[in-house]
């Protein structure tokens, strides 16, 4: 019996062939090789045009500034666990696996970017005008309760965003659109809610010309440096602690111990 | 300012109380553990299916005879996963490309949760209808074809003769459809519950087709299956 017919599938992403590469319409031996940075490589594999020199420079700016490495940290502390027995490719899987829709990871950066541009449409002209913000903030019911790329654990203020800010400052990038109205929504939100480091990359990608649907998967790659590092040491480390706690750092809060309805039954029989 | 010895650098978590403890709600550790309560090694493993237990943990109750008997057969109908669906052939794949078995388990186990969540989302109307049955049962629930509709019937059947009965009844269902309403009927109401029982379910199969693939045979793979076509992307 003839196979079923399969239509092909379109691809814009690589074709191999004979002596040369090809990546997102690039050739790489032309093109690529030699000339490209690792963020043009980035821009490219989320489908738009490589950056200008500047821009690069400020993306990897926010990617320095976003370093928050400190293993005890709620994300990274996955990537510890998992590296725990000395594996590195399935705990970095692991460490990432949990990412998408999830409001504590930098997947919540496209959340943002979405809301930042809905903002932005709804306010049109008016987008530097407080009042018009906080009446569209209102009118969407985010004035209050949580909001993606708004709001920090532990903390007043997110240290990443301060030092996105002060190198932009060294290097006279002042904020643009998205950015300014990032720290506008910042600046209403009661009780106080500051920008995060997700806010951050959101307000910043968007000024840059990446789109929300982009922005999530831009902002994981970027910040994955953290976890990498995390892994690389939890995996050489591989510390016995981590991969089993001792049981009284256990606290037990579930059902009390009971029988089970066929025990009882073979009890009465 | 650089810490010193006597001066260590401080930060939120120095700064901050925290708890001491990780909270368990389920597995009660120790030298007798518990099960929701249940004596695993006592109790558990001497009054339970394996099946049963699976649904005691994912439940929290232990089934009746019937409940576990039904939950079984609906794994079972739930486990069939072919090597033509995309966490075999990824995990197959990973296997020819001489992957440890952890590699390939946790390749096919990755793409597996994405499986499930696809179809559980593709059911939502039906998960949302056998919370509150209707007249209507939801287009989705329907047998897709004639090979569906005879799997159905054979879990119908299988299920008649234990004594089974779901909640509420659906017409003409397809097996995904049936296995859900009966996952549903025995307790695994919750769409995170119903993940954990198709994932486990499937991984077995998953598993040996996978192994039973040879490393580094990459010839014999069938690498246009299916084809692409590479176009230039807009300048």
């Amino acid at each position: 019996m003839k196979p079923t017919a399969l239509p092909p599938l379109s691809t814009r992403v690589g074709h191999a062939g004979w002596g040369d590469n090809q990546f997102c319409g690039r050739s790489v031996l032309r093109d690529l090789a030699g000339r490209a940075s690792w963020i043009d490589l980035l821009a490219l594999a989320l489908g738009r045009q490589p950056l200008r020199p500047d821009d690069n420079q400020l993306l990897e700016d926010v990617a320095a500034s976003a370093m928050a490495a400190d293993p005890r940290i709620w994300p990274l502390k996955i990537a510890r666990l998992a590296s725990s027995y000395g594996g590195t490719l399935i705990p970095l899987s692991a460490a990432h696996a949990w990412f998408e829709g999830a409001p504590n990871s930098p997947w919540t950066a496209g959340a943002c970017a979405e809301l930042l541009v809905g903002l932005a449409v709804e306010l049109g002209e008016r987008v530097d005008e407080p009042a018009a913000l906080q009446q569209a903030l209102t009118r969407r019911g985010l004035d209050a309760g949580k909001l993606p790329g708004f709001g920090i654990a532990v903390r007043p203020e997110d240290e990443r965003v301060v030092a996105v800010a002060e190198s932009r400052r060294r290097r006279g990038h002042p904020p643009g659109k998205f950015f300014r109205l990032a720290e506008s929504v910042a600046a209403m939100l009661q009780p106080p809610r500051p920008l995060n480091i997700y806010g951050a990359f959101a307000a910043v990608s968007l000024d840059l010309g990446f789109a929300p649907e982009q922005i999530g998967t831009l902002t994981t790659v970027l910040i994955s440096v953290s976890v990498v590092a995390n892994v690389v040491e939890g995996a050489a480390q591989a510390p016995p602690v981590l991969q089993r706690l001792p049981n009284d750092r256990v606290l037990y809060q579930g059902p009390e111990r009971r029988p089970s309805p066929r025990a009882l039954s073979t009890r009465r029989a | 300012m650089k810490p010193t010895e006597h001066q260590p650098r401080r930060g939120p978590a120095e700064d901050s109380s925290w708890p001491e403890q990780l909270t368990a709600r389920v597995v009660e550790p120790g030298d007798a553990p518990a099960l929701h309560g249940y004596d695993v090694q006592r109790d558990l493993a001497a009054h339970y299916r394996f099946g049963e237990v699976v649904l005691v943990a994912l439940a929290g109750e232990p089934p009746s005879e019937v409940a576990g008997r039904a939950f079984e057969l609906a794994m079972t109908f739930a486990s069939v996963i072919t090597i033509a669906e995309a966490p075999t052939h990824a995990a197959s794949l990973a296997r020819l490309c001489g992957a440890t078995p952890s590699g390939v388990l946790a390749t096919g186990m990755l793409t597996l949760v994405e499986q499930v969540r696809a179809e559980l989302e593709a059911h939502a109307p039906l998960l949302h209808w056998l919370d509150e049955p209707s007249a209507d049962a939801p287009t989705c629930a329907r047998a897709k074809h004639v090979g569906d509709r005879a799997g159905a019937k054979n879990l119908a059947d299988a299920l008649t003769r234990i004594g089974f009965s779901c909640r509420a009844p659906l017409p003409d269902p397809s097996v995904a459809a049936l296995v859900l309403a009966v996952l549903h009927s025995v307790g695994l109401c919750r769409i995170d519950q119903l993940h954990a029982a198709l994932c486990i379910a499937r991984l077995a199969p998953l598993a040996a087709e996978a192994m039973a693939s040879g490393a580094g045979t990459l010839r014999d793979y069938p690498l246009t299956l299916p084809p692409f076509q590479y176009e230039e992307p807009p300048a």
